[in-house]
């Protein structure tokens, strides 16, 4: 291992640790990385590179110390991933992304989660091409489903996103279009 | 027992990532050096390599083949676009590369490695003239992955990748083609 091996071995260890942050203090972190390549060329490559053509993901999920859980969504793709991902931290999730007006139908097949999940256990935020979601531990839980509905009214219209906690599985979304878009 | 996870974890697990590093960092080196022959240009382009697959660690199948299978794929297309992005700015002038300073031994090393892989560099500038479907299979197999797992990488049947090697072969002469 030469000298270059080894400092590249450092910088993407730290690289690493800093990702386990929440994204929003990752701007400035990323940027230690970025001495070893050609500016420029990093954010490239992390943006067109992955498996054939497959972009960098799409959400960042993590965990603070009181146990919430953070996801922060920056681009409507990969919703079996954010899935995954949640798995990851113990929540069930179902994770539906629309295309532009349309909605699933409501309600869809499952029991509602009114008493369990009772008392704000989530939080939304929406932004013009993404969303932050903060889940509370509470909904690591198997016998619940964290039940995701994202869409907007029309192409280029408003970010919607739709929340509820299922006991037990939820039914298929079945997209209709939206209430009051013609067609 | 190699999982999806194995790899999953290299984006959050500095450990995970180092023994990932240690393991694949020569291969993707070598990938790297079959396509560029500037020890500078290679340095940047392995860094960019690994941080793309911590990007996309989440991406992995283990389903679909080895680690080193999909970080392959990962170097390709690394490289396919800083040659791309490369081909764009020779016409640029006098542009200039902020460069960290590479100490000597690992300049050592880089020209060792360029110059071992001068004959496959050659091959796959050669290939470069095929359609992209493929140029991709043939420089999968070139940096050793069988026709079965350059086919996984690319999401295609073997069947299909086995039609575009025999494909190539028969666009390319027979001088260019060792496997």
């Amino acid at each position: 291992v030469n000298s270059f091996e080894t400092a590249l071995l450092e910088d993407l260890r730290q690289h690493v640790a800093e990702r386990s942050v929440p994204r929003r203090r990752r701007g400035r972190l990323v940027g230690a990385v970025v001495g070893l390549a050609a500016a420029g060329a990093v954010a490239a490559a992390l943006v067109v590179g992955g498996s054939p053509a497959r972009p960098a993901p799409a959400y960042a999920v993590s965990v603070s110390a009181d146990g919430r859980i953070h996801v922060e969504v920056d681009r409507l793709s990969d919703a079996a991933g954010l899935e995954r991902a949640l798995a990851a931290q113990g929540v069930t999730a179902d994770v539906t992304y629309l295309a532009p007006g349309t909605a699933c139908r409501a309600p869809r097949d499952g029991r509602m989660a009114t008493k369990k999940a009772r008392g704000r256990p989530l939080e939304v935020v929406t932004r013009d091409d993404g969303f932050d979601l903060t889940v509370s531990p509470f909904l690591a839980d198997p016998t619940l489903t964290l039940v995701v509905e994202v869409g907007r009214t029309a192409q280029g219209g408003a970010l919607l996103v739709t929340t509820f906690v299922t006991l037990g599985p939820v039914g298929p979304c079945v997209p209709q279009p939206w209430p009051g878009q013609p067609g | 027992v190699r999982t999806d996870r194995t790899v999953a974890a290299i984006a959050t697990d500095p450990d995970a990532l180092e023994a990932f590093y240690r393991e694949h960092v020569e291969l993707v080196q070598r990938v790297v050096a079959r396509r560029v022959d500037d020890p500078h240009v290679a340095a940047d382009l392995t860094a960019d390599v690994f941080l793309a697959a911590i990007g996309s660690a989440g991406s992995y199948r283990a389903s679909l083949g080895p680690p080193r299978a999909w970080l392959i794929g990962v170097a390709r297309n690394v490289c396919a676009m800083h040659l791309r992005r490369a081909a764009r700015e020779t016409r640029a002038v006098g542009r200039v590369r902020a460069r960290r300073p590479l100490e000597a031994d690992y300049v050592q090393d880089a020209i060792e490695r360029i110059d071992a892989e001068r004959a496959t560099r050659e091959l796959i500038a050669a290939v470069q003239q095929l359609e992209e479907g493929q140029r991709a299979v043939v420089e999968l197999v070139v940096d050793g992955l069988t026709p079965t797992e350059a086919a996984a990488v690319l999401g295609i049947t073997a069947p299909a990748a086995r039609v575009r090697l025999h494909r190539a072969r028969q666009r390319l002469t027979l001088a260019e083609v060792p496997w």
